[in-house]
């Protein structure tokens, strides 16, 4: 029996794909510091107080005096599922709670001069479904994280002008598990078992992709202008970063429980006795796929992501004393994601990827009111396109438009103390999408879609700070 | 700061805020597509409708089978008539109604002429191109040739005999029973078309046909059937269904009474070289009947002698031999197979689903147009039907399954059946 590995190793590459773009759009609500995030993730033109700046616009540092500590933490919990429709049964999504870290460190050398650190995880979540969905295919447990570690400086060129550069040091690591389809599988060259028969998403072994401790650098730069004492202007880039992964994929097998009649074809075409029932999981095992140098041996798989380029503009209207409005328009460059290539240790041909994914746009508006000398009141809206097309909507990516929604609480304990809070409410428009993938080779088209994705995610955020 | 000034600007920035708002959340975001909105061309009761049965349920033509034909078969007609969408060879793997299609030219690939036994593609009976691919996520007809009513909820009992149409049980259905893809369908219409399968074995058997050792008596049917029926009913998703009675085999053009080789025996050219006996004339009453039954001549015997005949070579058919299906044997067949189709109405009685007789559309067939289904093959090279219909228009080059257009007929008198039993309005193909 001939086995390939194209399909599988197909399967998990389109897994890894999604995931890391699901991962970076699909859950990327820069909830990376509670005050921006209470004010609708706007921060461009006008910084906390609490050095997420550094991410937000490293420029903001610039005129800050003395140290500025901040870490805070998001949980955020996402729900949503899929709704088939042949069987308008839906299937839910299992998500836990995933807390996302943040800190940041500042201290103002001069009244002109400021460094900063700051660490975040712009991709660290992922999605999880039980294992009788029939998405599982592509991927039920997946977890990706990209920690940015950013030393940072800024300067006040003065006349309101400040701006400020970081370096990126990005370290990823993704887990990506799904089961493998038989029907797929080659069981004599040029002929699957589903050709024989195996009926469709009959699944045969667990495949888990883990890698640790890729590695990537980029920049974050900024600029603002106070360009009065009622209105700044603020924008910034963050280029886009390449990780090398190097991973190992496992495989353990599962069993099918298929036990073909007598007189089937596949006994025929192994030249197996045709008069007896078939067991699929005795054939399976005679196999020996999973010894070292088969298909479904534990191997190495090296395969390039890249993070696309980002870029907001903004600005922040002081109305009054008390209230604030701000404006922030993103730019996020995910037409980078075209096509994908990676390398199985046992499979001879590199495979590439199409992705076609396109530039999104985010809208968001935040308005920031003083109740108090001490409390503040936030509020903020959000809207983001979809990046992934209509083609490519998959369990691992139940990604669309979406409309968020914040509220958002700081408090000034003393000079020295402060705590943000915030809470985030993610709806995303419910979006057609897919459980199966093309054949290996070929583009995903839009015939494939066969059901409803939902999706949405509340978000906590809390961030304490200190100021010496 | 001025107090106007700070108006006008707190009125501006919440302007401008709800306009960014009222832009970006506008209408269609906030009201996305919903599931209702994607549902299927069909009503409610034939969103997952599934077609059991046997080898015509299945698209069988001319002894052969592949996409082509699978796609020609009358549940596909009449899945496309209830507004499904069903699947092209091309696109075969992404539609409301699939079907597991064999590629091309087919498994084995079907006659193009009877008389050479050309198989389309000239390829042989053994060749198979196996399935198309990708494979459909779910499967609609869930028939295969050989599909014995025992067979539909089970695989490995030891009535079932072995036969070389097995194949096909996984071919088209891989480890399930029909019965057990019905459940994970979870379907809400079915058409069961079984009990000409059991039967026919003991028609095309090349060595003695009509034997009843080779096909189950009616007691032994009806509880498959009855078993059958049990597993359906505890389907909750099941809102209607159709049985579908077993075609009267020896009605079939596959097999000829000894009368009509006996009328041909005394036609020239033949009359001088074909001599056909008298016990081919025997018959036998039918119980319960004012009809009788006569022996048949199966076609796969009686072809051999009529090529010797044609070509000049003294023949005799004898009608004593194993070889050809007694009067009596005959008659059991057709006793057995009222028998059967006694229980399936009964069952569609008792489940309250309308019961469908295929001999009432082949007998009114045969009588508004002989050439329809003829009761002697077109053996001679003269006649018109000889090449292309040999065995009448209504079937194919086999002469046991329906032809295309034949399909589409048996199509229309189910749609007709539903729609009187379902008040279904389904447009029928043949207005």
């Amino acid at each position: 029996m001939s086995r390939s590995l194209g399909v599988l190793s197909t399967a998990l590459l389109l897994s890894l794909a999604f995931s890391e773009t699901a991962a970076a759009q699909g859950f990327s609500v820069n909830e990376h510091g509670s005050c921006v995030m209470g004010r609708g993730g706007t921060g461009v033109a006008l910084p906390c107080a609490d050095a997420s700046t550094i991410l937000f616009n490293p420029a903001g540092i610039a005129g800050t005096l003395g140290w500025t500590v901040a870490a805070g933490v998001t949980p955020i919990y996402a729900g949503g599922g899929f709704t088939n429709d042949l069987y308008q049964t839906t299937d839910e999504l299992d998500n836990g709670v995933v807390p996302v870290p943040h800190a940041y460190v500042s201290y103002g050398i001069s009244s002109k001069l400021a460094a900063g650190f700051g660490f975040f995880v712009p991709y660290g979540l992922g999605t999880q479904w039980k294992t009788d969905f029939d998405g599982r295919f592509l991927g039920y447990d997946n977890n990706l994280q990209s920690m940015y570690f950013q030393p940072t400086l800024a300067y006040d060129v003065g006349k309101g002008v400040k701006i400020g550069a970081g370096f990126d040091f990005v370290v990823g690591s993704l887990k990506l598990t799904q089961r493998a389809d038989l029907s797929e599988f080659e069981a004599a060259p040029g002929i699957t078992f589903g050709q024989v028969g195996i009926p469709f998403h009959s699944e045969f072994s667990d495949g888990k992709l883990e890698a640790h401790n890729a590695t990537g650098f980029g920049g974050n730069f900024g600029i603002s202008w106070d360009a009065t004492d009622w209105i700044s202007f603020g924008a910034r880039y963050m280029t886009r970063v390449k990780l090398d992964y190097t991973g190992t994929a496992t495989f353990a097998a599962v069993p099918t429980g298929i036990v073909l009649p007598p007189g089937n074809p596949l006994s025929i075409l192994l030249q197996l006795p045709p008069d007896q029932p078939l067991p699929m999981d005795a054939v399976l095992e005679q196999a020996d796929l999973y010894s070292e140098g088969q298909p479904l041996s534990d191997q190495e798989v090296k395969t390039s992501i890249t993070m696309p380029d980002q870029g907001v503009v903004g600005f922040a209207l002081r109305a009054t004393p008390k209230f604030t409005f701000l404006f922030d328009l993103q730019w996020m460059n995910w037409s980078v994601f075209d096509t994908l290539r990676a390398e199985f240790e046992y499979q001879d041909e590199d495979l590439v990827l199409v992705e076609n994914y396109r530039d999104t746009y985010g809208l968001r508006f935040g308005v920031d009111w003083a109740a108090t000398e001490k409390l503040a009141v936030r509020g903020g809206y959000l809207y983001h396109g979809a990046a992934a097309p209509d083609e490519t909507v998959t369990a691992l990516l139940p990604e669309g438009v979406r409309n968020e929604f914040t509220l958002g609480l700081g408090y000034q304990f003393s000079p020295m103390f402060r705590a943000d809070l915030a809470y985030q409410h993610l709806q995303q428009n419910d979006r057609r999408g897919r459980t199966r993938d093309a054949l290996p080779g070929q583009a995903p088209t839009v015939e494939l879609n066969s059901g409803i994705y939902k999706f949405y995610a509340h978000l906590f955020g809390a961030t304490l700070s200190v100021h010496f | 700061m001025d107090r106007s000034l700070r108006l006008n600007r707190f009125v501006a920035g919440a302007l401008v805020a709800a306009t960014l708002i009222v832009s970006a959340c506008d209408k269609e975001s906030l009201q996305p597509p919903t599931a209702s909105n994607v549902s299927f061309g069909a009503q409610p009761l034939f969103t997952r409708y599934v077609a059991m049965g046997n080898s015509i349920t299945s698209g069988i033509q001319s002894a052969g089978i592949n996409d082509s034909l699978q796609l020609l078969a009358y549940p596909v007609l009449l899945a496309s008539q209830m507004g499904l969408e069903i699947p092209t060879r091309t696109v075969s793997w992404t539609s409301e109604w699939n079907v597991p299609l064999m590629r091309g030219p087919g498994c084995p690939a079907p006659y193009t002429d009877l008389w050479t036994q050309t198989r389309l593609g000239g390829t042989a009976s053994d060749d198979c191109a196996y399935r198309s691919t990708p494979i459909p996520t779910f499967i609609n007809n869930v028939a295969y040739a050989g599909a014995t009513a025992l067979e539909q909820t089970t695989y490995y009992d030891p009535a079932i005999p072995p036969s070389v149409t097995d194949v096909f049980r996984t071919f088209l259905l891989g480890g399930s029973t029909p019965f057990e893809v019905v459940k994970k369908m979870q379907a809400t219409f079915v058409t069961v078309w079984s009990g000409s399968t059991d039967i026919d074995d003991a028609l095309t058997d090349e060595t003695n046909p009509g034997d009843p050792s080779l096909y189950p008596d009616v007691p032994t049917f009806t509880s498959w059937y009855t078993a059958l029926m049990d597993s359906l009913n505890t389907l909750e998703s099941l809102e209607g269904g159709v049985l579908i009675g077993a075609v009267n085999v020896t009605s079939a053009p596959y097999v000829s009474p000894g009368g009509a080789y006996f009328l041909a025996s005394q036609q020239p050219p033949l009359d001088a070289f074909l001599t056909v006996l008298p016990n081919c004339l025997a018959t036998e009453p039918i119980p319960g009947t004012a009809l009788s039954a006569p022996v048949y001549v199966p076609f796969h015997y009686g072809a051999p002698i009529m090529g010797a005949a044609s070509a000049g070579v003294p023949t005799t058919l004898d009608c004593s031999v194993d070889e050809v299906i007694s009067a009596v044997e005959a008659r059991d067949m057709i006793v057995t197979v009222a028998g059967y189709n006694a229980a399936i109405e009964a069952a569609a009685d008792a489940r309250g689903w309308p019961y469908w007789d295929p001999n009432v559309l082949l007998l009114a067939l045969q009588q508004q147009d002989p050439s329809s289904i003829r009761l002697f093959p077109a053996y001679s090279p003269a006649d018109p039907q000889h090449d292309t219909e040999p065995f009448g228009w209504a079937l194919s080059l086999d002469g046991l399954h329906p032809s295309s257009r034949a399909h589409g007929l048996i199509a229309d008198a189910l749609i007709i059946v539903i729609n009187t039993a379902y008040s279904a309005g389904i447009p029928v193909i043949f207005p």
